[in-house]
């Protein structure tokens, strides 16, 4: 008895002293979490019932209640319709982004000639696109030609859009199909990152799968939906998050335009108001998501 | 042994499986060509007018000959669009920053992975969604307060404990330094770092237990096990981290025109000439000159460029890492 005693505390301080090992990894992002994360978020939302001031020796605060809410939810018109928008065009747009990477990364896995130039090409956008470049290239590149003529325009669609009227197409139609075709530059630009994430997932399924369904007498197909799938199943999640997260986040946003001109007016307790809302939207959708996807799948992998 | 390829024995039927086969694998190989290349096409086209219309001179915009080949060429778009973006200093300035706050977030965004893929921390659970969570919340929610953090800087309540003798706290603005930067991805939580540490944990959980054991039974420490050889084996979360982190602090505009409020900041600055440019104002000299989309562009491939450059160089590497790392979990 006595010696188990003696036993058991030396190992206990074992086990602490890894812990406190672990703690001290994590302490420069502990602190970090506190004082820039968890705090601010909160006083964030305390800022909200409130209105503020800078003074001399810090902030100068009054408390209104539910005063900006109120305001921006019933009284300023745009905030509501701001984010309405951004949620309609998410909606059409995150399903439409995870096809088309998961597209582009099953081509990408294959083997062939100049496959690693395709890569890097394909990677391009991951590196170079920032919103902001993006913007001037969407409205200079593509619309601002007046001067050179309509040659630079990418895909030469207002001529076919003007023949198939005059073919008498229904103008519905033509519409959908120019709307459309001009999506595929927002599409290829915006899933860089989502490529990488669905290749390198692909990368980790090992070829013995694929040989022993050949063997078995499992088609492409079969084995598409059999084995890539379910392995990509997590990925779709988190592709999809992503998105989320990349679209409300990015600077082209206009709610977020709108929270910084808010901010910028010195509207700080309005400005928080506008932001808590936004995020709580933003986790209903993800919310929504893991809901609805989340189930299935086994994150210990 | 045991042929598992039961068409094979039979020389019919091996013919014209092997011929459909063939035949199924040639169209899809044109598909592909057919498809990439036109993706790429997409891909590159902009950036190709981007730079054929930043070498032209300003007149041949008013030419209606000139598509693609400008009649002379032309660096002067590009002296405009530095001069607007703050001259090279302010080029290399905000390089700098990036640089540093990157290698900075690298290392303790691997440090904090580390003790959350090997130590048997209590609430690891918690750590990791608050990880996520720095990801998901959005730096607009919590901005205001963040700014006001580093408006009345006060380190870790020394200039308040003086503000109770001297009745005036002691704070220090901070918002026009770029140690901000420094601050923020020292402790891990400047942009997108969450992502960071979840990769790095991914890839530490990764490697085998033996190796770890092999340097403890030899007498290394916890830190010396750590640099020696868990570090050598997260080198594709390092790559990844390195290049990401970069292209996100040098894109991102919203920090530095709400918290860091310095105007030689590239992508701020690019903001601002955007907005400028937009509304065509004759105000400035450089006003004026940026009404000419050429010179826009010739912008835009300004601030591109540094990041291009890294990426011509990392491009092999990262791809390579990028596949290995367990980036997805």
């Amino acid at each position: 008895m006595k010696k188990t005693n003696g036993k058991r505390p030396n190992f206990m301080t074992l086990e602490r002293k890894s812990r406190w090992f672990g703690y001290v990894f994590m302490a420069p992002w502990i602190l970090g979490l506190l004082t820039f994360f968890i705090i601010p978020f909160f006083k964030s939302v305390g800022y909200s019932f409130q209105k503020l001031s800078i003074g001399d020796g810090g902030l100068i605060t009054e408390w209104v209640g539910f005063t900006n809410y109120k305001y921006m939810l019933f009284e300023e018109a745009n905030f509501v319709r701001q984010v309405t928008e951004e949620v309609q065009a998410l909606l059409t747009n995150a399903p439409i982004i995870l096809i088309f990477s998961l597209l582009i990364a099953l081509l990408l896995n294959q083997e062939f000639k100049g496959r690693m130039l395709a890569r890097s090409l394909f990677f391009v956008p991951v590196v170079v696109a920032s919103s902001l470049v993006i913007s001037v290239i969407q409205s200079d590149v593509f619309t601002n030609n007046a001067m050179s003529g309509d040659e630079s325009a990418i895909f030469q669609v207002g001529v076919v859009a003007s023949i198939m009227e005059n073919m008498q197409i229904d103008s519905s139609i033509v519409n959908f199909l120019t709307t459309a075709v001009s999506q595929i530059f927002d599409l290829t630009w915006k899933s860089g990152v989502q490529i990488l994430l669905f290749l390198s997932a692909l990368q980790r399924i090992p070829p013995t799968y694929y040989e022993v369904a050949s063997v078995e007498g499992a088609n492409a197909w079969d084995a598409f939906w059999k084995i890539t799938f379910p392995v990509l199943a997590p990925n779709c999640i988190l592709v999809t998050v992503y998105t989320v997260i990349d679209t409300f986040t990015s600077s082209s946003n206009t709610v977020m335009r709108s929270i910084i001109d808010r901010f910028n007016d010195m509207k700080y307790g309005y400005a928080s108001a506008s932001a808590a809302v936004y995020f709580l939207v933003i986790l209903v959708i993800l919310g929504i998501i893991m809901l609805l996807f989340g189930r299935k799948v086994d994150y210990s992998s | 042994m045991i042929n598992f390829n039961i068409l094979g024995n039979n020389p019919r039927f091996k013919l014209t499986a092997r011929k459909k086969q063939k035949i199924g694998k040639f169209a899809f190989a044109v598909f592909r060509a057919f498809f990439l290349i036109g993706m790429a096409y997409v891909l590159l086209f902009p950036l190709l007018v981007m730079v054929t219309r930043a070498i032209r001179p300003y007149t041949d915009m008013y030419n209606p000959s000139i598509v693609w080949i400008p009649s002379s060429l032309t660096l002067e778009n590009f002296g405009y669009a530095l001069e607007a973006l703050g001259g090279m200093s302010g080029v290399l300035k905000t390089l700098r920053i990036v640089f540093i706050s990157t290698i900075l977030s690298m290392f303790t965004c691997s440090m904090a992975g580390y003790g959350l893929a090997r130590f048997k921390i209590k609430l690891s659970g918690m750590f990791v969604l608050l990880a996520a969570l720095t990801v998901i919340v959005p730096v607009q929610t919590y901005v205001i307060p963040l700014f006001f953090e580093f408006r009345f800087f006060d380190l870790f309540g020394i200039g308040s404990v003086i503000g109770l003798f001297t009745g005036e706290a002691a704070t220090v603005n901070l918002t026009t330094n770029e140690i901000v930067y420094y601050i923020l991805s020292a402790l891990g939580v400047s942009t997108r770092n969450g992502i960071f540490i979840l990769l790095f944990m991914l890839n530490y959980k990764s490697v085998p237990n033996e190796l770890e054991m092999a340097a403890r039974v030899d007498g290394a420490g916890e830190f010396l096990t750590y640099f020696r050889i868990m570090l050598p084996n997260a080198l594709p979360s390092f790559v990844v981290t390195f290049v990401m982190s970069m292209v996100w602090v040098w894109n991102d505009s919203f920090f530095p025109s709400i918290v860091y409020r310095q105007d030689f900041f590239l992508a701020k600055r690019m903001l601002d000439i955007r907005t400028l440019s937009n509304q065509a104002l004759g105000i400035s000299a450089y006003a004026t000159n940026l009404s000419e989309t050429n010179t826009m562009f010739a912008a835009c491939i300004i601030f591109v460029l540094p990041l291009f450059i890294m990426y011509m160089f990392a491009q092999k590497l990262f791809i390579q890492s990028a596949e290995r790392s367990g980036i997805t979990g």
